[in-house]
């Protein structure tokens, strides 16, 4: 039975997602609750719910949390489970969603977690939507209240939006928000080219974003909801908001007013910017790193594109990464950092773009990624996940992995070019 | 070309103040002396139009750079190419960049040159675009050295901006390129 379940699950994997090939699959224990989705009987709104479904279940295997059974049962929501049967089944938990079309045009899933093995209705809840459209948050929302319910370890980045850059045409790039697995998407600035959308706040109300609509390459901000934009900056040259604050009160910007990449930390408060690099070669792409004191950054000091550490207040830079020659974006995660390295021709594609995981303390360093072109790594707010965009024959798709449990998960984007991402 | 216009045409305007004077002469003394004046305001002046003012026009763009029309000449203004994650300019790409800057050195200080840096579609992060710009920055330092009184204005478009989308060798060193507009 458990070797069936095992084998359903990786079938189920393959199924709902790609994984990268170099990555190993753990072996399934039984420390993992078994958990069965079944859309009530009786419900209506059947379309929607069995998307719902879908989605719900992906979420709970790409959490590492819980096993999957595609155990199906023929139970009306009022109903109670035939506990003993699905103990027999090896099941430990047992959801049952329902749903409603409201007169206002809302939607609300309801949905009812049974403990299978303590025979109790362990946890009831409902979501609403003002549009029908955002139903995968409803399966999101879901999935993280059972997570959480059970204490596990936090998914909550599964409910927040992604924002990104999608290439339409030549000089043109539209910014989409969209959920994790761009089910839901939708573009909310377009028309000529707006790169590098990053999130303002961590409410994720407004973003910064690259406008070459202006006479000059401008740094816009946008509130995504009152669609009150603000310029921020303008450079000749280029202008690039890299990375924000915890609290949304200071943000790294690569600016060239002298025609020279190099960064600055902007304080929105203020409203000033203080030069923080000063090399004449290239120094981009600044992130937050050590409670907002230091900065993890790119620089070709070297002859090459290298990953550096530098504080703001003081003038000596730290090499962080000692291995390949030609690392050109990092994100780091307390003394964790993952940077993309750009490797030579191999037999697999002409060049390709890989993300390696190292630590700052030790001589760790993991691949993890190992085909096409891999870019814009970013932690999850908790370090346990990472966001990543690549690029493979021609296919642009949002990469999820979660690094405890080795796994990798790919989103695809089926019109466009995804140019960069945060969420 | 100037010089000669320019002599040509003093020649030509004591020509005709000569010829006008003579007529003159052969009136009543009395009248008074205005014809050489007017002989003047009569020559259409065609020769005293023809300065230097930096004047141009685009004329059409080729796939590796562009047609002008400079002060009434046609001239080629040559994109510049880079070698991969390079921003150097090679001896060849030297020459062409000096050759460019003798051509857009005609014009004059209120004209703006916006070089524009590209990159091939291999890397879409900041690193990226920033190399455009160093590649744009290369082409500037030529042109400024060698005679460009024109503004220059720098921008990067990374890998947004490519001229063709094959995935080989051939199409990624187009697009690994610096591209120049004339802009009022």
């Amino acid at each position: 039975m458990k070797k069936i379940l095992a084998l359903i699950f990786i079938l189920t994997t393959f199924l709902f997602a790609q994984i990268d090939a170099n990555l190993e699959i753990i072996k399934k224990t039984k420390t993992l609750p078994s958990i069965a989705v079944n859309i009530a009987s009786d419900s209506a709104e059947i379309a929607t719910l069995s998307k719902i479904k879908e989605i719900l279940v992906k979420d709970f295997i790409i959490s590492g949390h819980f096993d999957v059974s595609l155990s199906n049962n023929e139970l009306k929501f009022e109903d109670e489970p035939d506990v003993i049967r699905l103990a027999n089944e090896s099941l430990d938990l047992y959801l049952s969603l329902s749903a409603k079309k409201n007169l206002d045009g809302s939607y609300t899933l309801f949905t009812k977690l049974y403990d299978i093995n303590a025979k109790t209705l362990t946890l009831q809840k409902s979501y609403t939507t003002l549009k029908e459209n955002r139903y995968p948050f409803l399966a999101h929302r879901t999935a993280i209240s059972v997570n959480d319910h059970f204490k596990a370890p936090s998914i909550s980045w599964m409910d927040k939006f992604v924002v990104f850059s999608n290439y339409v045409g030549s000089k043109k790039a539209n910014i989409m928000i969209g959920d994790y697995t761009l089910t839901y998407k939708k573009t909310i600035i377009r028309g000529g080219l707006n790169v590098f959308p990053k999130w303002a706040d961590p409410k994720q109300k407004s973003i910064y974003y690259t406008s070459y609509n202006y006479e000059k390459p401008t740094l816009v901000k946008l509130n995504i909801y009152t669609q009150q934009k603000n310029v921020i900056m303008q450079s000749d040259g280029m202008i690039v908001a890299s990375d924000v604050s915890k609290d949304g009160s200071k943000v790294l910007i690569t600016a060239s007013p002298n025609n020279q990449p190099d960064i600055y930390l902007y304080n929105t408060l203020s409203k000033k910017a203080k030069q923080v690099t000063n090399y004449s070669g290239i120094d981009v792409g600044a992130q937050f790193i050590d409670d907002e004191s230091r900065m993890v950054f790119i620089s070709d000091r070297l002859g090459y594109p290298n990953v550096f550490a530098k504080s703001f207040n003081s003038r000596g830079v730290e090499r962080l990464v000692y291995h390949s020659r030609n690392n050109s974006s990092a994100t780091s995660y307390k003394d964790n950092i993952v940077y993309v390295s750009r490797e030579n021709e191999n037999e697999f594609a002409d060049r390709t773009f890989n993300l390696y995981l190292m630590s700052t303390k030790s001589d760790n360093l993991k691949r993890l990624t190992s085909s096409g072109i891999n870019q814009f790594p970013k932690f999850s707010q908790n370090g346990e996940s990472l966001l990543f965009i690549k690029n493979l024959n021609g296919q642009s798709s949002v990469g999820i992995i979660r690094l405890n449990f080795n796994k990798s998960y790919l989103f695809p984007l089926y019109n466009g070019k995804i140019q960069s991402i945060d969420w | 070309m100037k010089k000669i216009s320019i002599y040509s045409f003093l020649i030509a305007s004591v020509l005709f103040t000569g010829c006008s004077e003579k007529n003159v002469d052969m009136n009543v003394n009395n009248e008074p002396e205005q014809n050489s004046e007017t002989v003047l305001n009569t020559i259409p002046d065609t020769n005293v139009e023809q300065v230097m003012d930096g004047s141009f026009s685009m004329i059409e763009k080729a796939e590796n750079g562009a047609y002008y029309m400079i002060n009434g000449k046609k001239v080629f203004i040559e994109n510049i190419y880079f070698g991969f994650d390079k921003y150097n300019l090679t001896a060849d790409m030297k020459e062409k960049a000096m050759s460019n800057a003798s051509k857009l050195s005609a014009l004059n200080s209120s004209t703006t040159i916006k070089v524009t840096g590209n990159t091939d579609e291999w890397g879409t992060d900041e690193y990226n675009y920033a190399l455009g710009l160093k590649r744009a920055k290369s082409v500037k330092n030529v042109l400024e050295n060698n005679g460009v009184e024109a503004n220059i204005a720098l921008v990067t478009l990374g890998e947004s901006n490519p001229v063709c989308s094959e995935k080989n060798k051939n199409c990624w060193s187009k697009n690994r390129r610096v591209e120049h507009t004339l802009v009022k």
